[in-house]
């Protein structure tokens, strides 16, 4: 039943691939699809804390990464595995619960229990850090902007959002050159202590930050001219979210509530304790598979 | 109608006015140059019809600006917008959606019209403009050619009667220039759309125009048809210059001014004939700095292929080609900022890797075509003198006096013109004196009167040290080049003395020179008007 449940939602997660821009259609999912599909993944990740779950839904993602583009999967992966790392150390040496003994002595206790819970947490962290690169990849800022603003939040606010993302890149794009600008003169930017390395780098402060005043003039200038704030604002929304994709949707939704349903009233896909069937080479999968995720060459 | 009637307009904090007592009117459909030097209130005069003087920037003012007969201080910029679009200088600052269309499309939400009406402006527009396959792209994959392009649409996605334009091709290169000034060209004849620009680019501009406005410190000086102006006015002395076959013309004592070379053909043929080029003689011997053989990739993507270069001592050495092909990332690679893959680059007989970082800016240095990232400090001064002994500081003050920005030197980068913040940022890399330094597009939005004062500053720097000039502007680089070197591809293609290289070139000859190339009996190799030597 829980196999069949799991199937169940990669087949879901398959359906959007149909319908997605590497369907026969070459249609590109529409983004309320892709906002709730991420929140499932999310959902569902804190929901179990079965390392098998979360190794299915794990499994899942590394499929669904099979058909979609994704250029920020490689580096997500890439930190993800170092916070795994991190995690698994610190779990397993620190949290010491548990009946079922591995190693003991005066200062460490590990247990089988505090290894699937540090397994569990981990990849939980890898799961959302792999749906979000996923996510981000296939989804513009304004459509985000749209469904937001399909949802009600306030218009200032989001138009705030909007301009902050757009002019950060800018914004880290100048600190960078003007890095460059102080090697340039003559400062010895890299070199030295941390001390040292920070006033080097003070300078920059203010020059960001005259730069950013000076830009939000002209921002607030291009405000102006193009009407905003205004109270007859009418947004013009694109996203399409048609029948299909409403059933995809629906699916995910039912799935996530019987899965809440197994979890709270069965206590399936909650089960902590795994041991002493969890193996050494199962939970061994998933940092292999993650580590060779994030060395896979990404083409787009 | 755009009506001034005896207008004057004082900022809040300054003593003078930026404007003073204007008075015209501008109709609708006419294509009109707005032409000044810095500080003369060009941007002013805009900002007074956009309405964002006086319901933006706050200030004293008199008389008033109507448009269609409505008092601009009687209703918001936002309103103004239904009959005025406004495209900034820097197209990165006043696009603010994160894709083409949602860029086209803000304006008309603000508006507040129905959903079908947004979709069919932007739709037109689009069309319109010639850029329907940038509908779907993100901004910041764009050119700043393109993003200036995604600029007009927004602004005339809302059918204005008149479009103004601050400097709109300053930030981008000749080719997008020249493409987005046909485009505007376009617009006045077919949709009479009203064209009010500010530019600095005569050679591109003048001819396009029916008016020309000149402005002097705050006062119409000029106005009328560009060619009566351009022969009633010193356009040189008021520091915005002509184009460069105007300027010849004019000191030929020409009556019918020609504003392109085709009209310059005509008539300057006979004057051209009793000229010859100075004969002028280069040695460069001294070897400074080579490039041996390097390749540089960002990623999978290769830049440089298997480049070589040498420079020398007492050259300039202007380097030219399309966007793209590898110049600033070249530039970066001689500084050291970035490192080969393959080959070797040395300065003054030294593997570039093998200086620190203080002897390395003191060997070669470059500036960057964003002045901004170069002006650290409180006060222009502070930025030039960063880092400087008491000893040194007193070349600061030199240098700052060769560039003409000395009486600057207690203001802050913000309260300059670009083209002050470019001889300032030139200046605080200058001071240390590199023996080889790279200036990346510097003239790029600069004045005529700008330029000249580089140009000067350029030509005594070369008497010690050589400079390496990544530019575009070939007016620019006829008059102050020694060698010149076409980058395409990532790779040197060709390289050589200026006059073989520039003279008779389709992409990199000057006005003059093409002029002269179609006539009989007349120098090839006439370049610029420092060039010429009357023979009979």
């Amino acid at each position: 039943m829980i196999f069949t449940f799991l199937l169940t939602f990669i087949a879901g997660t398959f359906l959007i691939l149909l319908f997605g821009k590497f369907s026969f259609f070459q249609k590109k999912v529409s983004p309320i699809t892709l906002s709730i599909w991420l929140s499932a993944v999310i959902y569902l990740s804190l929901l179990f804390s079965s390392p098998y779950f979360l190794f299915l839904l794990f499994l899942m993602l590394f499929i669904i990464k099979l058909f979609v583009q994704s250029h920020l999967w490689k580096t997500f992966m890439k930190y993800s595995l170092y916070i795994l790392f991190f995690i698994l150390l610190f779990n397993i040496f620190l949290v010491g619960k548990g009946t079922h003994v591995i190693y003991y002595n005066h200062f460490i206790k590990i247990t089988w229990e505090s290894l699937a819970f540090a397994y569990s947490m981990g990849l939980r962290i890898v799961i959302i850090m792999g749906a979000f690169s996923i996510y981000n990849s296939n989804i513009t800022m304004d459509e985000l902007i749209e469904i937001l603003e399909k949802f009600r939040f306030p218009q200032r606010s989001l138009i705030t959002l909007a301009l902050s993302l757009r002019f950060f890149n800018i914004m880290a794009q100048e600190a960078s050159e003007s890095v460059e600008v102080l090697r340039l003169r003559g400062v010895a930017i890299s070199s030295g202590k941390l001390k040292d390395k920070i006033r080097a780098r003070s300078p920059l402060m203010s020059a960001l930050l005259t730069n950013s005043l000076e830009r939000s003039i002209y921002i607030a200038e291009a405000l102006e001219i193009k009407g905003f704030p205004s109270k007859n604002r009418r947004a013009w929304r694109r996203i399409s979210f048609p029948w299909r994709e409403k059933l995809i949707v629906s699916s995910f939704l039912l799935l996530s509530i019987i899965a809440t349903a197994l979890v709270v009233m069965m206590g399936i896909g909650n089960e902590l304790i795994v041991c002493p069937h969890i193996k050494l080479y199962f939970l061994l999968t998933a940092p292999l598979l993650l580590l060779i995720l994030s060395r896979r060459e990404e083409n787009d | 109608m755009i009506e001034f009637l005896n207008y004057s307009f004082r900022y809040a904090s300054a003593s003078n006015p930026a404007l003073e007592n204007i008075e015209l009117k501008i109709f609708p459909g006419e294509f009109v140059l707005l032409i000044g030097d810095s500080g003369s209130g060009k941007t002013t005069f805009l900002r007074s019809i956009n309405g964002l003087i006086p319901h933006f920037y706050g200030g004293s003012q008199r008389g008033e600006v109507r448009i269609d007969g409505k008092s601009v201080k009687n209703f918001p910029p936002r309103e103004i917008a239904n009959y005025v679009g406004t495209v900034f200088q820097d197209p990165e600052n006043q696009i603010l959606m994160h894709t083409v269309e949602k860029e086209i499309a803000f304006p008309l939400e603000n508006i507040g019209i129905k959903e079908e009406e947004i979709e069919k402006r932007v739709e037109e527009t689009l069309d319109l403009l010639d850029i329907y396959p940038l509908r779907h792209r993100k901004i910041e994959s764009l050119s700043g050619g393109e993003k200036q392009k995604v600029a007009i649409a927004t602004a005339i996605a809302r059918y204005p009667r008149y479009l103004l334009l601050d400097e709109p091709t300053s930030q981008i290169d000749p080719n997008s220039a020249e493409s987005l000034l046909s485009l505007l060209e376009r617009l006045n004849d077919d949709l009479g759309i009203g064209i009010i620009m500010v530019e600095h680019r005569m050679e591109r501009t003048m001819h396009r125009a029916d008016r020309l406005i000149v402005l002097d410190r705050g006062k119409i000086v000029g106005d009328g048809e560009p060619r009566i102006i351009a022969s009633k006015l010193d356009l040189d002395a008021l520091g915005v210059g002509y184009p460069q076959i105007t300027r010849v013309a004019k000191r030929f004592g020409v009556e019918m001014l020609p504003l392109t070379v085709k009209e310059g053909r005509k008539s300057l043929s006979r004057y051209l004939k009793n000229v010859r080029v100075k004969e002028e003689r280069i040695l460069l011997n001294d070897l400074i700095g080579e490039v041996l053989n390097i390749e540089f990739s960002y990623g999978a993507h290769r830049v440089i292929r298997k480049l070589n270069l040498k420079i020398y001592r007492n050259e300039l050495l202007g380097l030219v080609g399309r966007n793209g092909t590898g110049k600033t990332t070249l530039a970066k690679l001689l500084t050291g900022l970035l490192r080969p893959q393959k080959g070797e680059i040395r300065i003054l007989g030294k593997p570039i890797e093998k200086y620190g970082e203080k002897e390395r800016s003191r060997a070669i240095s470059m500036v960057f075509q964003n002045p901004n990232i170069h002006l650290l400090g409180d006060t222009i001064y502070e930025d030039v003198t960063y880092l400087l002994s008491d000893k040194e500081r007193k070349r600061a003050e030199n240098i700052m006096k060769e560039l003409g920005i000395w009486e600057l030197r207690d203001r802050n980068a913000s309260e300059l013109s670009g083209g002050e913040r470019m001889l300032a940022a030139v200046a605080s890399i200058a001071v240390m004196e590199p023996e080889i330094l790279i200036l990346d597009e510097p003239t790029r939005g600069l004045s005529y009167k700008f330029k000249l004062r580089l140009s000067s500053f350029l030509k005594k720097y070369i008497q010690r040290h050589s400079v390496i000039l990544i530019t575009h502007d070939v007016e620019t680089l006829a008059r102050n080049a020694t060698r010149v070197a076409i980058l395409s591809d990532g790779r040197i293609r060709v390289i050589g003395n200026k006059r073989e290289i520039m003279c008779s070139s389709l992409t990199y000859s000057t006005q003059v020179n093409k002029v002269a190339q179609g006539i009989d009996g007349v120098d090839k190799k006439i370049l610029v008007e420092e060039d010429l030597e009357v023979i009979k």
